[in-house]
């Protein structure tokens, strides 16, 4: 073949190459000298990268990278973040946490004494901590105190996920096979809402009783639940959705796509799109604020929500990729997963900055995998 | 080894470090296009904005990497780009295009190479003249691997069936 392709005869091809020559070489005379900074622009680079690197290892967060670069190179394993403690032996900040793993659902205290719930998954907190909603066998929704204590459960014939509360604990917004119902908290008037995307969380506006969803057509819709009526839609990005989030005053709402991030006003009028130049994980808004964090592949942006630009500086890198992000009930502090070290990270925010980290996560929640963060809520004495 | 010195020295100002560069690789990035596009005023074109546009990279290029393969990639995805072009132009403008070139040699090859889609013919002349792998066409053309093994069985067992 290589050689019928070679014996083709292409008419013209002598002249074709010298007068193709003259053009390539008349171009090159005119191209610019090459000043010296930018003929030694990759030295350059490399130097500043290296200085960065150095410079980065005296503050807190860029600890973890100096970390993983050494780990990548020297024994092709993430450490983490150095000095990180064997055991969670207390939360940084008041508050209770909700654990996701294999084995079920947690509850970690402030001082770090966990008790597993059961084998329920996607759990989350009511808005005041007072009950967990979760799912059984992936066809039971129930509801239960932080002691265990079982409420109520109700069976369904479809797969269920994502039981979400309302504001005040009067609603539960959950799928069902490939639709949204909405029953009310206390385990009665389940009704049907709409087809959804049963990927995807359903996510209430807080202060009312709307939700927004991604509907089986890739449409994110915001409901009145009460009222079965659509407020408004808004069409998918081309890159999908991957999670839906309002603030906490229900004034901004975030689309999560997997390569992009969207802020739109409780009117449905988007803000801004951002490409996020890699893949999104998670967003979660601070409290009270309309500053979200963004986990995008290894980095952990701190972007404000009423312009939607982004940082220059990530508050915190973990190669190669980092998990779910979850703010203190303070919002002083954000916990993030990082699944490669196996660490919880726990990174303070403000003008003194601060990392505390805890390995051997998997195991001290009795699993093989990394377990996913369900929520950090209130103490139930506050 | 020699061509990383023919780049470096090119971009220190030799031009005949370029000469001998381009003495090394334009032939098979000209055929190449040619077979894609089968016209050689075409083919010209693209072998030379391939080449130009090497030229104002210059400076950039990663010595490290070798010089054919970037070449290649731009010369084949302008040549697929010209031909899918120039085969709307014929129908939308319902005219009749020039007739290609007649071969002297390899004459079977030639209508045989016709009567395949341009991206077909692009995998085929990427794999049988340039010599890459699957792999490396896949990213050459930024195409999943899958498509490239597709491609090259499609288009050989057309130009089989043309051949019979």
């Amino acid at each position: 073949m290589k050689r019928e392709l070679q014996r083709i005869e292409i008419p013209g091809e002598y002249d074709a190459r010298r007068r193709t020559w003259e053009i390539v070489r008349a171009a090159y005379g005119e191209r610019e000298p090459v000043t010296w900074p930018r003929r030694h622009a990759r030295q350059l680079a490399f130097a500043a990268a290296a200085f960065a690197i150095v410079a980065a290892a005296v503050t807190p967060p860029g600890r973890s990278v100096v970390n993983s670069i050494r780990d990548a190179v020297g024994r092709e394993k993430v450490a983490g973040v150095r000095n990180a403690q064997r055991e969670l032996v207390r939360l940084p900040a008041p508050g209770r946490l909700l654990v996701q793993s294999p084995r079920g659902a947690w509850i970690v205290q402030r001082d770090g004494s966990r008790r597993l719930l059961g084998r329920y998954d996607d759990a989350s907190w009511s808005p005041h901590g007072l009950f967990v909603a979760g799912v059984l066998h992936g066809r039971e929704l129930v509801t239960l105190e932080p002691n265990g204590t079982v409420r109520w459960a109700k069976p369904h014939k479809q797969p269920l996920a994502y039981p979400r509360w309302s504001y005040e604990g009067f609603r539960i917004a959950y799928l069902a096979g490939s639709t949204l119902r909405v029953i009310v908290g206390n385990g009665t008037a389940d009704r049907l809402l709409g087809a959804a995307d049963a990927g995807v969380a359903p996510a209430w506006r807080p202060g009312t009783h709307e939700v927004a969803y991604l509907g089986a057509n890739g449409w994110v819709r915001v409901v009145d639940a009460d009222a079965r009526k659509l407020l408004w839609r808004t069409p998918p990005g081309p890159d999908g959705v991957r999670a839906l989030t309002w603030s906490d005053d229900g004034s901004r709402l975030l689309v999560l796509g997997r390569q992009s991030v969207s802020g739109y006003l409780a009117s449905g009028r988007l803000i801004r799109r951002v490409p996020t130049l890699g893949p999104s994980r998670a967003a979660a808004f601070a409290p009270g604020s309309h500053r979200f964090a963004l986990t995008v592949a290894s980095n952990v942006l701190l972007v404000d929500g009423d312009t939607m630009r982004f940082p220059s500086r990530p508050l915190f890198t973990g190669p190669p990729a980092l998990g779910d992000a979850a703010w203190s009930p303070n919002g002083r502090w954000l916990l993030i997963g990082w699944p490669a070290a196996d660490q919880l990270v726990f990174a303070r925010v403000g003008r003194s900055p601060k990392l505390v980290a805890v390995s051997n996560v998997s195991r001290q929640f009795l699993s093989r995998s990394f377990p996913g963060i369900g929520g950090w809520t209130v103490s139930i004495a506050s | 080894m020699a061509e990383r010195a023919w780049i470096r020295g090119a971009q220190r100002g030799s031009a005949s470090d370029l000469e001998a560069l381009f003495r090394e690789h334009w032939s098979r990035a000209y055929r190449a296009a040619y077979l894609v596009v089968h016209d050689s005023a075409a083919a010209e074109d693209i072998a030379q904005e391939a080449f130009l546009a090497a030229v104002r990279a210059l400076d950039r290029f990663d010595r490290r990497r070798p010089f054919g393969p970037w070449l290649h990639r731009i010369a084949v995805n302008r040549a697929i780009d010209w031909a899918r072009a120039s085969k709307l132009r014929a129908e939308a403008e319902e005219r009749d295009v020039a007739a290609p070139d007649a071969p002297q040699a390899g004459e079977w090859m030639l209508p045989a190479l016709a009567s395949l889609d341009p991206e077909h013919r692009a995998v085929i002349v990427l794999r049988y003249l340039l010599e890459y792998t699957p792999g490396e066409i896949a990213d050459l053309l930024d195409l999943p691997r899958g498509t490239v093994n597709s491609r090259l069985r499609r288009g050989l067992d057309r130009l089989k069936e043309g051949l019979e």
